[in-house]
């Protein structure tokens, strides 16, 4: 599953957990922030792209 | 002992590596920073990452090498790549597993599922456990996809997983230490051929890949095993063990071994083994080689059972004794002394021989089944008349009936010599070769000899007379001359002819030389038959 913006299917390696199953990644195409779901395994675009503290 | 890797680590400190990873696909990042790691192979770490992606593009990480890895060089264009999955059952079926190698774009491969490009990569292994697996990029036929790295300039090393379902709670995914290289070199003396695995799998820090143990007595060898350089070995190994080199994603001539005698003090003999490749021609010809270079050393290999190589090329050093060939092809004798071997289910191609033979009174008593196509032995060029002896039997239901040039006779020889026959001598309980004869000259097999000895010894010692001179022939035709020489050491006078009829026969011996003892000449006569001639003549000395 990729970036939702671009589309690229690269990540920073750094990554914040928001809950047991879901990341916040930063995309390392576009820099853009999105949200990965283990449990669905869909990476769905932030409203307001955020920072992530990893 | 000795046993040294001709290999390029790179990622030598794992632990250092979280600096060079970035994720593919979303979710944790990758972690190599645990020592001890949930799971690894090499070492105490590895690079590894929880991974439940479904979709088709997968989970995994990258590491970056700080620099570049020029993998068109042959010394560094073979990944040993070493990786897990935990949770292997989930895996998707038709790729759940991959390994990429690049430089921002890549080359992806296939290492458990339907779309693996050999038939060992068709599944992750029933048991788990790390797939030890070599890839060489160079191998147009091996990556399923293709985004055009520069392969003199890699640096990204991908592991990419894709499940069905998945469960993993923790890493599941990894990645341990990147070994490039072509395998492993013993020296030393007395060393044995389990060296190989107690310094490579043995040997927690080194875990290179080349030499694993897959059951007690059963190993398993990657890239080419080396005995011997400059600096001597001596190995004298009559243990019972197999040793199995698996197909993989390597080049052609990559997997085997090699035996190099240079030094004179080289001494090797390996009896009792199980040599089994596993290698195909279907993709890349990826068959063992067993080469031995250098003639100053000893090799004796013997008793054992050598299978699927794509060629066998020896030396005058070598003594290959006993041993069974299944379904190899391309043997050079070289030199070496071939004796009482048998082979079967061998794959040369017609017009092709199994053998390629350039001293035969060195190659007897081996068996050869043949398949129909191809020659047993190829004797090349031979220039100058003389007989030579074949010792050796075969099917031959499975060569040619007849000379002639099908591309199946016995033997196939470029005979130049147009001025006398070049005798080709089939030994007793031999089987008779058929020829295809390239040459101009002409090519006479005889078979069937019976011999003709004549003993001459002193009636007063009962000593053998060496140098006395021998005359025979056939009785009522003293043209038709059977032997007519000297004595040899022990007082025998001997030739081979063909049988045709029982003969009566008549000669003579003497020694008159007027040197030493002399002698009162003797005549003789009597009859050949089938089983031939033998007579003892004793001369009375002058005194």
């Amino acid at each position: 599953m990729g970036c939702p913006y671009c589309n690229g299917d690269t990540f920073e390696n750094a990554a914040t957990q928001e809950s047991e199953t879901q990341w916040i990644n930063k995309c390392k195409g576009c820099g853009k922030y999105s949200m990965y779901d283990e449990a669905t395994d869909e990476q769905t675009a932030l409203d307001e792209p955020r920072k992530s503290n990893g | 002992m000795t046993v040294a890797a001709n290999n390029t680590r790179l990622n030598s400190d794992v632990g250092a590596n979280n600096n060079d990873l970035s994720s593919i696909g979303g979710g944790a990042g990758a972690e190599s920073t645990d020592d001890p790691a949930a799971f690894f192979y090499q070492g105490s770490g590895i690079i590894y990452r929880k991974v439940t992606a479904t979709g088709a593009s997968g989970g995994g990480f990258t590491y970056t090498h700080p620099s570049t890895t020029d993998m068109t060089a042959a010394a560094t264009r073979t990944m040993m790549c070493k990786i897990n999955v935990t949770d292997f059952g989930g895996l998707n079926t038709a790729n759940g597993l991959r390994l990429r190698i690049g430089d921002g774009s890549y080359r992806d491969y296939v290492l458990a599922g339907t779309d693996g490009k050999i038939n060992a990569l068709q599944k992750y292994p029933a048991k788990g456990g790390f797939i030890i697996m070599p890839i060489d990029p160079n191998i147009t036929a091996y990556y399923d996809t293709n985004g055009g790295p520069t392969l003199s300039a890699i640096d990204e090393f991908s592991a990419v997983a894709r499940f069905a379902s998945a469960s993993a709670k923790a890493e599941n995914l990894g990645l341990d230490i990147i070994d490039l290289g072509t395998g492993l070199t013993i020296t030393g003396t007395s060393v044995a051929l389990i060296d190989f695995v107690d310094t490579d799998e043995g040997t927690l820090a080194n875990r290179w890949g080349y030499a694993t143990l897959l059951a007690d007595g059963v190993f398993q060898a990657f890239g080419t095993w080396v005995f011997g350089t400059a600096t001597a070995v001596t190995m004298t190994d009559t243990t019972r063990v197999s040793i199995i080199f698996p197909d993989g994603l390597f080049q052609a001539g990559w997997s085997g071994l090699d035996f190099d005698l240079q030094n004179a003090s080289t001494d090797i003999t390996l009896t009792n083994k199980d040599w089994k490749g596993l290698g195909t021609t279907a993709v890349e010809d990826t068959r063992p080689v067993l080469l031995v270079t250098g003639t100053d050393g000893s090799l004796t290999l013997n008793n054992s059972v050598f299978t699927n190589y794509a060629s066998m090329t020896f030396t005058s050093g070598v003594v290959f004794d006993g041993n069974t060939i299944l379904e190899s092809e391309a043997i050079t004798q070289a030199g070496a002394t071939i004796t009482n071997n048998i082979c079967s289910g061998n794959v040369n191609a017609n017009a092709e021989a199994l053998f390629t033979i350039d001293d035969l009174s060195l190659f007897t008593k081996n068996y050869v089944e043949g398949d129909g196509t191809g020659y047993m032995a190829d004797l090349g060029t031979i220039s100058s008349s003389g007989t030579i002896s074949w010792d050796n039997t075969f099917n031959t239901s499975n060569f040619a009936a007849v000379d002639g040039s099908t591309g199946n006779e016995v033997i196939l020889v470029n005979y130049t010599d147009t001025g006398a026959d070049l005798v080709i001598s089939v030994a007793a309980g031999a089987s008779t070769p058929t020829i295809h004869n390239t040459g101009a000259g002409t090519v006479d097999v005889q078979a069937g000899l019976i011999t003709l000895a004549v003993t001459v010894l002193d009636d007063s010692t009962g000593l053998p007379i060496t140098d006395a001179r021998v005359h025979l022939h056939k009785s009522g035709t003293p043209a038709t001359v059977y032997i007519n020489k000297e004595t040899n050491v022990s007082g025998v006078a001997s030739e081979d002819i063909a049988y045709d009829a029982d003969t009566d026969i008549v000669g003579w011996a003497r020694q008159m030389d007027v040197s030493g003892t002399d002698y009162t000449p003797k005549d003789f006569g009597g009859e050949y038959t089938s089983a031939g001639f033998s007579i003892t003549i004793r001369l009375e000395p002058i005194t």
